[in-house]
């Protein structure tokens, strides 16, 4: 079962299908930052800005195609994450998934050593609560990021991911598990 | 087990009262619960950078978007006309008299003869006639 579409968003595609430029400027607009912190959390922060620049140039060349089966939101966040998979595979190619997490976060993450288990301040603590979803495995990121910065639903993450809802469930279990870890080792609960 | 059916709404927040009344009862659920939700408030505190890019320009934007690509497309044949023909668009027939044509002329396997006539059709057909018996 889908969730359909406001008016007000199916009024910006229709502005978009037409090419209005005015309809462009608010997908960025409404979109730009979460598209961007989601390449940003998937790829680092290196080529995040171009990269969502190319996610919005495939929406706007793939719009056409699109028929509302699902919400808007969704299909655009399934662009922006093949995009992002597409850009981790390129660094490595004939690499599998699972294993581009821990190819990433040994590139951000050279050190891999724990910071100091003391009790952080509240900028601290939000710095190393990113750093930490930045060593999930990709597709434990994947399922984080499509909840909390796409704001999908599991049924949807699912879809994305190309796994039973079950699966998409588990790893956002699994993820929150390794944050929870993550922030006790920082003495932070 | 019990705790296990409630993965969702645990990872979710929400939930209907079956599940209201097993947090009430399970501490370990709860706990789970409160520190799920205090990652995820941490969580969005912290991310809020802002897409530091601008709006990419697409030239195929607007109604009247097309107008430049079809003036260079114009400008192109126009050149293209100027090249060929002389610049008027129509080649000058630079020898008004007749029909002129430009025949290759097949004899024989091994022998060829290109010919150009600025005569009238049945001229020219006389001539290749000509040819033909002067080549046997």
């Amino acid at each position: 079962m889908s969730v359909p579409d406001s008016e007000a968003m199916d009024d910006l595609v229709r502005g978009l299908k037409a090419g209005r430029p005015d309809a462009y400027e608010r997908l960025v607009r409404e979109y730009g930052d979460r598209i961007y912190r989601f390449a940003r959390r998937m790829v680092g922060e290196g080529g995040a800005e171009d990269l969502t620049q190319e996610v919005f140039v495939r929406v706007f060349r793939s719009v056409g195609a699109y028929r509302p089966g699902g919400r808007f939101v969704s299909w655009l966040f399934a662009i922006a994450n093949n995009h992002c998979i597409d850009q981790a595979r390129k660094r490595r190619p004939e690499t599998s998934v699972a294993d581009l997490g821990e190819e990433m976060t040994a590139e951000r993450f050279p050190s891999g050593a724990p910071e100091p288990p003391e009790v952080l301040e509240d900028e601290e603590r939000r710095g190393a609560l990113l750093r930490a979803v930045g060593r999930l495995p990709l597709e434990q990121k994947q399922v984080f990021l499509l909840r909390e910065e796409g704001g999908l639903s599991f049924r949807e993450i699912a879809a994305i991911a190309g796994c039973p809802v079950n699966t998409a469930l588990g790893r956002m279990h699994y993820a929150m598990e390794s944050l929870r870890r993550s922030l006790k080792a920082y003495g932070m609960q | 087990m019990e705790c296990s059916r409630f993965l969702e709404e645990k990872i979710s927040g929400g939930g209907g009262p079956e599940f209201r009344d097993h947090l009430a009862a399970c501490e370990a659920c709860r706990r789970d619960v409160e520190e799920y939700e205090e990652i995820l408030r941490l969580y969005r505190e912290a991310s809020t950078e802002s897409y530091p890019g601008r709006v990419p320009r697409f030239r195929r934007f607007g109604a009247g978007a097309w107008l430049p690509s079809a003036a260079a497309a114009l400008l192109l044949v126009g050149v293209l006309l100027y090249v060929l023909f002389g610049g008027t668009g129509v080649r000058p027939d630079p020898e008004p008299v007749g029909t002129t044509a430009f025949f290759r002329v097949y004899l024989s396997p091994w022998d060829r003869q290109e010919v150009r006539w600025n005569e009238t059709v049945g001229d020219l057909w006389e001539r290749v006639a000509l040819l033909e018996r002067s080549r046997r």
